[in-house]
C-alpha cells in the first residue's frame, strides 16, 4: 500500500486526499469542513460535512430513498440533538467512500458504516465520529491560501 | 400501571454473580425507577436482586399480576438507550460489552451490538473524486435559483435538475456514470 504521508517507521499514514473545502455553500447550508463522498457503491458524489465532534454519521432518509442507497435497518432508534434541534431516527449500515482527487492517492472505502437515518433532516450529511471517523485517520492541511487545503485520510491500522 | 413488582425465583443462571453484581449496581439508578412496593431484598442481596432483575412479577393496579421476563433486559436497554440519547455512545457501548461477557445472549445485547459495531476502512483502487471548486463557484453563484432542486453539477457545470432526485438519477445514469457527477440538493 503506498501512502500520501508516512508514520515515523515509514509506514502509509494517509492513502488518499481531497481539496479541503471550508465554507461550502449549497443554498442556506454552509459547510465549515466539506468533502466528496460517495453514498453506496454507485451513487453520484455528494458534499458532506466533516464534523470531528459529532457523535453520529447523520443522512437525510429522503436522500438515501431517493439515490436508491443500500442501506441496513439496524431497528435502533435513537436520539440526536444538533444545532436543528432534537430529531429522532434509526441506525443504519451503509457504505460511505471518502474520495480521493486524482493525483492525491485512492478512495477510502468504509464498509458496514453506521449512520443515523434521519426523516425530515433539515441539513447535510454528516460525516460524525461513532460508524464513520472513528475508523479514518484524518489529517488536515488548511493551506495558505483559500482552495490551497488538503484533507488525507487513510485507515486506521 | 405498574404498581409493585415482587421477586419471584429467578431462572438460576450461572452467570458469574460478582461481575453481574457489577452490572447491575449501575442498574439499581433505574430500578428506582419503578415501585418495588412488595419487593424485600434478602440481606444477602445481590442473589435476590439480579434474580429480582431478571425475571419479575409486576402487580398492576387492578390486582392482576403478570410475570415480568427479562426485567433485567428492559432495563438495560433503558440504560443503553438513555447513554445513547445523550451522545455518550462510548459509554453505551462499553456497559454493552460488559453485559456480553456475562450472558452474550441477552436481548439487549443482540439487539444493540450491530449498532456499535465498528466499521471496516479500506483504500479503494482508485482516485474516483475531483476538485469541488468549479461546483462550489457554481453553487455560490447560482445556487439560490435552484432553491428546492437537486442539481447535478460536474466540474462546475450544471448537466441536469430536477425537484425528484429519482427521476434525475435516473435520467443521469441513461446517459452513462453516475460516478463523475456531483449531486446537490439546493435547499430551499
Amino acid at each position: 500500500m503506498t501512502g500520501l504521508l508516512h508514520d515515523a517507521h515509514g509506514g502509509p499514514w494517509a492513502t488518499g486526499g481531497a481539496r479541503l473545502l471550508a465554507d461550502f455553500t449549497v443554498g442556506s447550508h454552509v459547510l465549515p469542513l466539506a468533502v466528496y463522498c460517495r453514498l453506496g457503491g454507485k451513487a453520484p458524489m455528494h458534499a458532506a460535512l466533516v464534523d470531528t465532534g459529532a457523535t453520529w454519521t447523520v443522512v437525510p432518509r429522503d436522500l438515501i430513498e431517493e439515490l436508491e442507497v443500500p442501506v441496513d435497518d439496524l431497528q435502533m432508534k435513537v436520539r440526536i440533538e444538533s444545532r436543528f434541534g432534537s430529531h429522532s431516527g434509526t441506525v443504519v449500515g451503509l457504505h460511505v467512500t471518502l474520495l480521493a482527487e486524482p493525483g492525491r492517492g485512492v478512495d477510502l472505502d468504509v464498509t458496514g458504516a453506521r449512520a443515523v437515518m434521519v426523516e425530515g433532516w433539515p441539513g447535510p450529511t454528516v460525516l460524525g465520529f461513532h460508524g464513520v471517523l472513528e475508523i479514518v485517520r484524518l489529517g488536515i492541511d488548511p493551506g495558505a491560501r483559500d482552495g490551497d487545503g488538503v484533507l488525507y485520510f487513510g485507515p486506521v491500522e | 400501571m405498574i404498581a409493585g413488582a415482587m421477586p419471584r425465583p429467578g431462572p438460576g443462571s450461572e452467570l458469574d454473580m460478582g461481575r453481574l453484581l457489577e452490572v447491575v449496581r449501575e442498574l439499581v439508578p433505574l430500578l428506582g425507577g419503578i415501585d418495588r412496593r412488595g419487593h424485600e431484598p434478602s440481606p444477602r442481596s445481590g442473589t435476590a436482586r439480579i434474580r429480582a432483575a431478571y425475571d419479575m412479577r409486576i402487580r398492576l393496579h387492578d390486582g392482576t399480576e403478570v410475570a415480568l421476563s427479562g426485567a433485567a433486559d428492559l432495563l438495560a436497554e433503558r440504560h443503553v438507550k438513555q447513554l445513547v440519547d445523550r451522545g455518550r455512545v462510548n459509554e453505551a457501548r462499553r456497559f454493552l460489552r460488559v453485559l456480553e461477557e456475562q450472558d452474550p445472549h441477552m436481548g439487549v445485547v443482540e439487539r444493540w451490538k450491530p449498532a456499535f459495531e465498528r466499521p471496516a476502512a479500506a483504500p479503494s483502487g482508485n482516485a474516483t473524486g475531483q476538485d469541488p471548486r468549479p461546483d462550489a463557484s457554481w453553487l455560490r453563484q447560482n445556487g439560490s435559483t435552484y432553491a428546492g432542486y437537486w442539481v447535478a453539477l460536474s466540474n462546475g457545470v450544471l448537466l441536469d435538475c430536477d425537484s425528484d432526485a429519482r427521476a434525475l438519477a435516473r435520467r443521469l445514469s441513461e446517459r452513462g456514470s453516475l460516478r463523475p457527477v456531483a449531486l446537490f440538493r439546493v435547499p430551499s
